[in-house]
């Protein structure tokens, strides 16, 4: 930044600004702040609005739930990210320097998971791990690996592994994407020297080219921790049919229950309007506190190196 | 190549404003109230059962040529969460609102809804049995809504697969087979563990815990709590202590209710009896087995009678056509012609009791059933119904006991380690409850 | 150094991944040609014979033709308002310097971090008090305070567009209007292609909001009414799975003509982020 200003001083900025400005308000700054006074009452919706202080918040602290949603989210985040992130350098890398060829079609079936949408997933999901008939239990079944179809969507050992698949698959080409992009803008000139002092592939791969996309892999790092802790419409839909108990959501005792996902259940399932806003701002708190810590690190890493 | 860009701009501005202006144009419209006779204005129900509601949009329509009938597709599970919302904003709520068993507790005291018992509705409910009539009465004394269907729960078995597996389809011997009447559920799973062994393992008697539990939750020693005692030990120990024997004799088919396999079960004959209400055969029956007609029959239920059904209908306070909103709740509810075509189309039973005679309609043998005459059956079993009180604390409570059924379902705990797990959880999400 | 052992297990890699990423939608496609009754009381891996039914089903009152309207509507109203006032506000961002530029700019960021659903009940109730419910406006709308648009754009601006160019544009005389849409716009293009079909992508897909806001069928996005087709006692599952396959016809479409340009987009943006 800094570079000279015209020297009359303008309302341009303003108007430019208006739009955004204005639906920041409306749509970002009013549902936060109401969300903040409605996280201190026991609001339902239909009696009056009362205040209980940080009752809530207090509450939070000893709900045996929440903390299970929020070991859930880590859990899976830590079971999807940092292998999601290897496979993505090694595989972005391996396009980038050619090892295999067909650079324009693997970027571009791999990127293909991104697009579809949740909803569909879900769907799709459930009828491959369906009961006999699903293709995984069929396929199983008739190669005699089991002997009884498993039921995927019941038992709550299989949730976390199911989502962080689901999660895997969808975002991997998108991540090595970004990542070849960073890869992009390393000159070639320091492989070459790198070459002739006798570096062989994973000694470039672990030199060079992961320290010089360092913003880009910090930009993908962080992006995905803030997405993954949001997670809601794969465990939510995965889940999904029209239950017996109708309160119930987030799978087999709540083995698939993400922070968010308890968020809508409390709000829209219990009613309980104030303690789904506190939990909203639990949430971004700890958003916040994980993404300073994320960010510390990676830069006195920098420094250090 | 600059003069392209600000002409796509221009064009894409347009569309997005365009589609603003589409978009702001999915309002509702006004509707005006008139008094009297003469009804007219607009009135929306909320609906998840769409095919159902045109036909009854139809025939009210035809009654009352000046009101017309808005219907908004709304999936039974987003229902009561819309609703409270539209509540809580003062904005957006049909006219007219069915209130379900499973959420009616939390709209009961709300306010928002028009005491029927007053004028001008000064609904007549006589005929009505007391049980549904005190359940849509708030803490006020106001009867805020009419009760639509009189739903006591039986069994429903597969004709076909009872005749090859026990001989016969006759309704009378297979309820003493499965137990009907009888105090425990001896004979029920003995029953099962018979069609098991004859079948070689393919067919089960019912098609999971679920569907048990689901009446089981009904039957008279079904409720989680009376007042402020919590009944779990008392009621639920020996629920699932039976839902756990259930399993270990290999009745049942594992399915979960209202899963996509226990659709496809209705068609395929791998079970043979479902616990259901008599909306079970327009519904759920006919709708997943397409070849049910004449093929399938009811029984009573072994250990008591249940109660599987919806809560009633109700005009809103919100409402700017109450008059339209209150004969379509009437139509709905004590009306002989509305109350027909709820029964034609899908075996629903009027719960003014009176209207029963006033049609050879009623009397008559249903073709899915292969003859039987439904409705004095489901009269008989409305004996000793007893409906389970209802709670704000519903919701979290049938979550957590939820979570102790999926154990025991998923083979993760025994019935005795499910139960400890409820009350422990108890103790720490409804401390207000205890034993 | 890029050995024979080597090369293949990377092949072997890609053709394995590949093939996972495409067997979903050739499965999706497969199971929308069945009856729903079969995707559950059997199995099969060839295509069967009601596709033309289950098309009937998704037809039945328009629902499809309708969703997929709406969809359109919603996404490119959406997109194009992002794009554009996010740009806008980019360059306000990069150009200008302003009293507490750099404190709001601080603001956005901070946003970008926290989660959307911290205000959902909250917003969820305002736009029912707004009555905006069964309106497509608090789908569209929110695409303009779309933090991350300005960030990414105030970041392609500040490097890309060089402050001679403005300057000069200034000098003949050019109004702000006039240099944002002649001088920023072209040099912006890839970076905007790339975030508006992110932005597209994104919001084509979306379930929550959509589910908290629509209640009439006939105003559903793609993404609801897959999910609510039939009636609560009984889904078609045959026939939401062609919806399926059809409904991601667009993206994809779109996704393999821009793949390109998105890439470079990506790339491009990358480096300067």
């Amino acid at each position: 930044m800094g570079k000279d200003e015209p020297v009359q001083r303008s309302r341009a900025p303003y108007v430019f600004l208006m739009p955004y400005a204005v639906a920041f308000l409306v749509f970002f700054l009013f549902p936060v702040g109401f969300s903040f006074v409605l996280s201190l009452t026991d609001w339902d919706g239909l009696h009056p609005l009362r205040s209980i202080g940080f009752a809530n918040y207090g509450a939070l602290l000893n709900d045996a739930t929440f903390r299970g949603s929020m070991a859930t989210t880590a859990i899976i985040l830590l079971q999807t990210l940092p292998m999601q992130i290897m496979l993505a350098l090694v595989l972005a890398f391996g396009l980038h320097m050619s090892i295999v060829g067909g650079k324009d079609f693997f970027q571009t079936v791999l990127f293909l998971p991104y697009i579809t949408t949740p909803v569909a997933v879900g769907l799709l999901f459930q009828s491959l791990l369906g009961g006999q008939f699903g293709l995984v239990n069929a396929l199983l079944l008739r190669v005699h690996l089991i002997r009884e179809p498993i039921q995927w969507l019941l038992q709550p050992v299989y949730a976390k592994p199911i989502i962080s698949f689901i999660l895997g698959w969808r975002n991997l080409g998108y991540i090595m994407v970004f990542l070849m992009a960073g890869m992009k803008s390393i000159p070639w000139e320091i492989y070459e020297s790198a070459r002739v002092d006798g570096a062989r592939l994973p000694t470039m791969f672990w030199r060079i080219t992961v320290p010089l996309i360092r913003p880009v892999l910090s930009f993908v790092v962080v992006t995905s921790v803030i997405g993954g802790f949001q997670l809601f419409d794969e465990p939510f839909l995965l889940y999904q049919f029209a239950s017996a108990v109708e309160s119930a959501v987030g799978g087999p005792d709540h083995a698939g229950l993400t922070i968010v996902t308890y968020l809508y259940q409390t709000a829209y399932r219990f009613h309980h309007w104030g303690y789904a806003a506190a939990i909203g701002y639990a949430l971004a708190i700890v958003i916040l506190v994980c993404t300073f810590l994320g960010l510390r690190l990676l830069t006195r890493n920098r420094r250090g190196a | 190549m600059k003069v392209r860009i600000v002409l796509s701009s221009i064009a894409v501005i347009f569309l997005a404003a365009a589609g603003l202006l589409y978009a702001s144009g999915g309002k509702e419209q006004g509707a005006t109230a008139a008094a009297g006779s003469e009804v007219s204005g607009t009135v929306t129900t909320w609906t998840w059962n769409l095919e159902f509601s045109k036909l009854f949009k139809a025939a009210f329509e035809a009654k009352f040529p000046k009101v017309t009938n808005i219907l908004v597709p709304v999936s039974s599970s987003d229902y009561p969460t819309k609703l409270q919302t539209a509540l809580a904003a003062g904005a957006g709520a049909p006219d007219e609102v069915e209130l379900d068993g499973a959420y009616l507790i939390q709209f009961l005291n709300s306010g928002m809804f028009e005491d029927l018992s007053k004028p001008p509705y000064s609904a007549d409910v006589s005929q009505i049995p007391r049980f549904l009539e005190e359940r849509l009465t708030n803490d006020k004394g106001q009867l805020i809504g009419i009760s639509n269907e009189s739903d006591p729960g039986e069994l429903y078995y597969r004709r076909d697969v009872a005749k090859q597996y026990f001989g016969t389809d006759d309704p009378k011997t297979i309820g003493d087979l499965l137990g009907s009447g009888a105090p425990t559920w001896d004979k029920f799973i003995a029953a099962g563990t018979k069609l098991r062994q004859a079948s070689g393992g393919k067919v089960s008697l019912v098609a999971g815990l679920t569907d048990m539990f689901t009446m089981m939750t009904r039957q008279p020693n079904g409720a989680w709590h009376a007042g402020n005692k919590l009944l779990i030990t008392k009621n639920y120990l020996p629920m699932f202590r039976t839902l756990e024997a259930i399993r270990k004799a290999g009745i049942d088919a594992k399915l979960q209710q209202w899963s996509p396999e226990w659709n496809s079960s209705f068609a395929s004959g791998s079970v043979l009896a479902y616990p259901g209400a008599p909306w079970y055969v327009g519904y759920v029956i006919s709708q997943n087995d397409k070849n049910a007609k004449g093929n399938w029959a009811m029984v009573g239920n072994p250990v008591g009678n249940w109660w599987f059904g919806g809560g009633g209908f109700a005009v809103c306070s919100l409402s700017k056509s109450k008059a339209a909103a209150w004969e379509w709740v009437k139509f709905r509810t004590i009306d002989k012609e509305g109350v027909k075509v709820a029964f034609k189309s899908s075996g629903a039973i009027p719960t003014a009791q009176f209207l029963i005679g006033t049609d050879p309609l009623y009397g008559q043998p249903s073709e899915i059933l292969g003859g039987q005459v439904p409705i004095p059956i489901y009269m008989s079993l409305l004996d000793g119904v007893k409906l389970p009180p209802l709670s704000l604390d519903d919701p979290v409570a049938n979550d957590i006991i939820n979570q102790g059924l999926t154990r025991l379902d998923n083979g993760s705990a025994t019935a005795d380690q499910a139960i400890a797990f409820i009350l422990d959880t108890f103790k720490q999400k409804l401390p207000a409850y205890a034993e | 150094m890029r050995s024979l052992p080597l090369r293949l297990l990377y092949g072997s890699v890609f053709a394995f991944l590949a093939l996972l990423c495409l067997l979903p939608f050739a499965w999706t496609a497969i199971l929308g040609t069945h009856s729903s009754n079969e995707i559950y009381t059997s199995f099969t891996l060839l295509p069967g014979r009601d596709t033309a039914r289950n098309f009937a089903t998704l037809m039945v009152d328009g629902w499809f033709a309708k969703a997929y309207l709406n969809s359109v509507v919603v996404t490119v109203s959406n997109t194009a308002f992002a794009v554009i006032f996010c740009a806008m506000a980019g360059f306000a961002f990069a150009k200008y310097r302003f009293p507490l530029s750099r404190v709001f700019f601080a603001v956005v960021l901070t946003t970008m971090m926290i989660p959307v659903q911290l205000g959902l009940v909250a917003f969820v109730w305002e736009m029912y008090k707004l009555r905006w419910v069964n309106t497509f406006l608090p789908l569209i709308l929110p695409g303009i305070s779309n933090a991350f648009g300005v960030f990414w754009m105030k970041q392609y601006i500040e490097d890309g567009v060089p402050d001679e160019l403005l300057e000069a544009a200034r000098m003949d005389g050019s109004s702000a209007l006039r240099s944002f849409v002649y001088v920023v716009l072209p040099i912006v293009l890839p970076a905007s292609l790339s975030f508006g079909l992110v932005n597209f992508i994104w919001t084509w897909n979306g379930f929550l909001v959509p589910s908290l806001i629509i209640d009439r069928a006939d105003l559903y996005t793609l993404p609801l009414m897959i999910r609510n087709m039939g009636n609560i006692y009984r889904q078609d599952y045959g026939a939401q799975f062609l919806g399926i396959s059809l409904g991601t016809i667009p993206t994809l479409a779109l996704f393999v003509v821009m793949s390109r340009r998105l890439i470079e987009g990506i790339t491009a943006g990358a480096l300067k982020g």
